[in-house]
């Protein structure tokens, strides 16, 4: 009788879980899984073979690097700018905050209009540009400049709350010691930063990774110049090629499972000593 | 003069939180700056620091202007009340960091933070980290951090303040015993009169961004120089009187227009003049019997009585209908020096010559 | 003694986790190192050193397989021969309008194929292109043809033997989007076309036409192909499209959906663009010579294996798919597109067909 008292401990225990998975079944794991489902109705040779094409092996190559330029790249700019939001004062602080967050809110496909009207042949810079021979759009330049745009919000997300959580008196603590305002951000902030930069990069990667609207506005979308894996995966399901265009994107979602997984298990010896510290 | 602050103040919008003050340190000295939340101490003491910038005025340090100097190229050691140890760092790296900004060497700084960590007690806690230790702990190390890289001036911003009363008395005693030791000179502030008066070789009263007597421990206690001086450090009873006569050898206050006190001595104040008279629970005593001639006298009736462990204190209605509060020691009851008074019970309440203070209002 | 024990093994579990977290560690290092190796490849020094020449070019949505896969490679392989240079296809493909909404944003191409010469003149007048280039290139810069022909389910349940039938209530209709799609401006034209020449019809055939099939659309597509796809996935009882696009489809096995033959019907004719500014002095021949080879035979056989009507009539017998068309017509017959798109798609089609459909 224990026993059964026992059991039926573990199963009401378990029922949120089980709640759970029901709920996100429809909402999440299904669609997911028929992505792999149609990437291998086909067939396993099938699948291999959609994904070494030119097209494919170029798209998933440009899509990473742009990714990790993104995340790099949105990484300094979101903290330097999460920085000063949060420790400097200054008119108009709380409305610039309101500004930077403003692409999550924004859909992609306006953003991309803008760059385009801003930096394309007819577009403001664009006129001035194009006697000098540059042209940035509908290069890869234009697909990382709106990147960089769509993603910012998220390192600013992730960074500034730790920021702002992070009592002045350390830095002044450290100024007091002698150190300069970036010796103290190297040793002081910067290490209280790693899990927000972390989280906030790993955001801006996956976010850059299945990016579609604004690259689609910029991009030119030409294969094997500026055709990131979205893009093809889109162009696929447009001509047809429900297949193909489900093997890339299983691709790309075992990519970023790995990736994420990855990171998450290198980051985990910091998590761990963080940790420990907090006894 | 180790350190000399003129005429700082700094204001947020009109509010002037620091009010043109000036203060003065000798070298080896710890002074303690002593006001309620929101005084504007801690203002004073992040000025000198350089954490903030004063809007006029000048601060002195060893006879250099600093006023304008960054905090970074002070050389002074802060200690927050939070202590701001780094979380990220061990307890040796903490107190090495200001060193190693420094560039000292390796071997020395391990040297330097192996023996500050004996001085402040805390032998062999290197290698732990700041969310191990005990906020007692904590305070030591942050003080042990501030005094690393030998500091021209150490200020103390409410340093006991978040740690339990058990503890703080303890630190108190180690925190003087380091600090006379290593002979920094040091700038403290904290809203513990208590701590004030036993850590301090001088006490700046600050009330309301301003300096209301800076002095030293007794001097503030029995000689105010204002009335908020004297009400904020300890009790007091004050009245409002005149001055009648002033001799040479002692002064007449009439209070309540006809009641003659006395204090002894020669005081600044002449017949007519209106006074503050104010003086101390503890330093009456209740009698039965009328007043000597050379003693101040005043009666009136027992109206209520509270035991405080050590004392019991008593408040008179006097018979020109002024509440008046005395102490005394429970030890003299027991001793039978004293007798216990009852309530409506008509006593006289009795100080000497030589005590009470006179304020001009 | 059991504390002791405990301990024990508790410090024995921790010394071969450290190991084991070790190995896992280097691992999952050495798989991000690969990935990131794998991924900057062809840019690594070595990898750089003999980029092929290259040739952009935009097209409309159903010229994607047989540019890519059938009229390239075979240029490729022609070029390699006549200079032994390899010559690599930048390209990019969608609904026309989008494609040449792309052009007037500037995009690089050097070469367009558009579905209607109305988006060639959009070209010019946007100012891609200077002059109207298309009409120096053989048959006017038209490349190739294709019917416009309805497409139904299999056994079509709803009786639909041509435009007509497709106004009998309760037929839905996928067709595509005029606002970015060349082919349905084809589709309207088609249809209006086919009902004003029919024998003995009035001047308001072709208006009354357009409402009856306009009232049954369901879906509007942005592209030919966007359209295929939805009617594909089993949308809708009519898909009026490309003959190229629906044999394309059933060659590839993937439908059984049946073609169905109007009496008459429009042949839609594609545009070739060389967008001249956009070509460098040193990569004119190569362009020239692609554009020259469209027109070639070997071209135009691969044109009519895929499923379009080449302009060259004798090759279209090679192609056993193709249907007959009893009373084919031509943009031109309604004086070419610069006035069809007036009178036909804006006049009535939008200007009074829309409007009596929306209440």
């Amino acid at each position: 009788m224990n026993q059964d008292k026992v059991f039926n401990r573990k199963i009401s225990s378990m029922l949120p879980a089980g709640f759970l998975v029901l709920v996100l079944l429809p909402l999440l794991l299904l669609p997911l899984a028929s992505v792999f489902i149609y990437a291998l109705r086909g067939g396993l040779g099938n699948f291999g073979a959609s994904l070494i094409t030119a097209d494919v092996l170029f798209a998933l190559r440009f899509s990473l690097i742009i990714a990790f330029a993104t995340a790099v790249i949105n990484a300094l700019l979101g903290t330097y700018a999460a920085y000063v939001l949060s420790k400097t004062r200054f008119p108009g602080r709380e409305q610039l905050g309101i500004v930077l967050n403003l692409p999550v809110a924004i859909p992609n496909v306006v953003v991309g209009t803008s760059l385009l009207l801003l930096w394309g042949p007819i577009g403001l810079f664009g006129q001035m540009l194009e006697p000098l021979g540059i042209q940035p759009m509908f290069t890869p330049a234009a697909v990382l400049l709106a990147h960089i745009f769509v993603t910012f919000p998220y390192m600013l997300g992730t960074v500034k709350p730790v920021l702002d959580d992070l009592e002045t008196t350390y830095e002044e603590a450290a100024y007091t010691m002698g150190a300069s305002r970036w010796q103290t951000f190297l040793h002081i902030v910067f290490p209280a930063l790693k899990g927000g930069l972390l989280t906030g990069s790993l955001l801006t990667f996956a976010h850059s990774l299945g990016e579609f609207g604004a690259t689609v506005m910029v991009s030119g979308n030409l294969r094997l110049r500026t055709q990131t894996a979205p893009l093809y995966i889109f162009s696929q399901f447009e001509s047809g090629n429900i297949q193909a265009a489900n093997s890339v994107a299983a691709v790309l979602a075992i990519l970023s499972f790995i990736l994420f997984s990855l990171i998450l298990f290198l980051a985990a010896r910091t998590g761990k000593k963080g940790a420990q510290r907090g006894k | 003069m180790s350190i000399l602050i003129e005429q700082i103040s700094k204001k947020y919008g009109n509010h002037a939180v620091v009010d043109k003050v000036s203060l003065d340190v000798d070298d080896g000295e710890l002074i303690v700056l002593l006001g309620s939340s929101g005084s504007g101490k801690s203002t004073i003491l992040r000025m000198v620091a350089g954490l903030i910038l004063p809007d006029e005025g000048r601060i002195l340090l060893n006879g250099l202007d600093i006023t304008l100097l960054p905090p970074q190229e002070r050389g002074l050691g802060f200690v927050f009340q939070n202590y701001s140890i780094f979380p990220n760092m061990t307890i040796a790296e903490n107190i090495e960091f200001g060193m190693k900004i420094r560039k000292t060497p390796a071997s020395q700084r391990q040297a330097r933070s192996a023996h500050l960590l004996e001085l402040v007690g805390l032998p062999g806690l290197g290698n732990r980290y700041s969310a191990q230790l005990s906020g007692g702990q904590q305070q030591r190390v942050a003080l042990a951090r501030a005094l690393a890289y030998e500091p021209r001036l150490l200020l103390l911003d409410e340093p006991l303040g978040a740690v339990d009363t058990k503890t703080r008395i303890q630190l108190r005693q180690s925190l003087k015993k380091i600090v006379k030791e290593i002979g920094v000179t040091t700038m403290m502030v904290t809203h513990d009169q208590e701590e004030a008066f036993e850590l301090a070789d001088r006490v700046a009263i600050v009330n309301d961004g301003r300096i209301e007597h800076y002095g030293f421990p007794s001097d503030v206690y029995y000689n105010p120089a204002t009335q908020f001086t004297a009400d904020f450090v300890g009790d007091i009873n004050f009245f409002e009187g005149h001055v009648t006569a002033s001799t040479e050898e002692r002064c007449e206050i009439k209070l309540f227009g006809h009641w003659p006190v006395y204090r002894r001595g020669r005081l600044p104040f002449h017949p007519g003049q209106q006074v503050i008279y104010g003086v101390r629970p503890e330093q009456i005593r209740i009698s039965l019997l009328e007043p000597e001639s050379y003693e101040n006298g005043i009666n009136g009736v027992i109206e209520k009585s509270m035991f405080f462990g050590d004392v019991t204190r008593y408040s008179i209605r006097l018979a020109d209908n002024g509440l008046l509060d005395v102490q005394v020691l429970n030890y003299l009851f027991i001793e039978g020096m004293a007798m216990p008074y009852e309530l409506n019970e008509r006593v006289w309440l009795i100080w000497s010559q030589g005590s009470g203070i006179i304020i001009k209002p | 003694m059991e504390a002791k024990k405990e301990k024990l093994s508790m410090s024995i579990h921790t010394a071969s986790s450290v190991k084991y977290r070790l190995v896992r560690r280097t691992a999952a290092a050495c798989i991000m190192l690969a990935l990131v190796l794998w991924t900057i490849w062809p840019w690594l020094p070595s990898q750089r050193s003999n980029r092929p020449r290259t040739i952009v070019l935009y097209g409309f949505s159903i010229l994607e397989p047989v540019i890519t896969r059938g009229i390239f490679p075979a240029f490729q392989k022609k070029w390699m021969a006549e200079t032994g240079q390899s010559v690599e296809l930048i390209s990019s493909f969608g609904g026309s309008g989008t494609v040449t909404n792309q052009l007037i944003m500037g995009v690089p191409a050097e070469i367009a194929i558009l579905s209607t010469e109305l988006d060639a003149q959009r070209l010019k007048k946007a100012g891609v292109i200077r002059t109207e280039t298309w009409k120096e290139l053989p048959h006017k810069g038209v490349i190739n043809r294709t019917p416009f022909i309805i497409q139904v389910r299999p056994g079509n349940p709803k009786k639909i033997h041509d435009f007509s039938g497709l106004i009998q209530p309760g037929v839905r209709i996928v067709h595509t989007d005029p606002l970015t799609s060349g082919a349905a401006n084809w589709a309207i034209v088609a249809e209006y076309g086919a009902a004003v020449r029919q024998p003995g019809s009035g001047p308001d055939a072709g208006r009354s036409m357009l409402r009856g099939i306009w009232r049954n659309v369901v879906v509007q597509a942005g592209s030919g192909r966007a359209a295929r796809t939805q009617f594909d996935s089993g949308f809708g009882d009519a898909l009026i499209t490309y003959e190229q696009d629906a044999i394309w489809s059933l060659s590839r096995g993937s439908s059984r959906l049946e073609i169905v033959y109007p009496r008459s019907t429009i042949l839609s004719e594609h545009t070739v663009v060389v967008i001249d500014s956009h070509v460098s002095g040193k990569e004119e021949k190569l362009i020239k010579a692609f554009v020259d080879f469209l027109w070639s035979e070997e071209a135009q056989r691969i044109f009519v294996e895929s499923g379009f009507r080449s302009v060259d009539e004798r090759l279209n017998s090679s192609n056993p798919r193709f249907g007959h068309i009893h009373d084919p017509f031509f943009i031109d017959d309604f004086g070419g597109w610069q006035k069809a798109k007036l009178s036909i798609i804006d006049d009535i089609w939008r200007n009074r067909v829309l409007k009596e459909l929306k209440p």
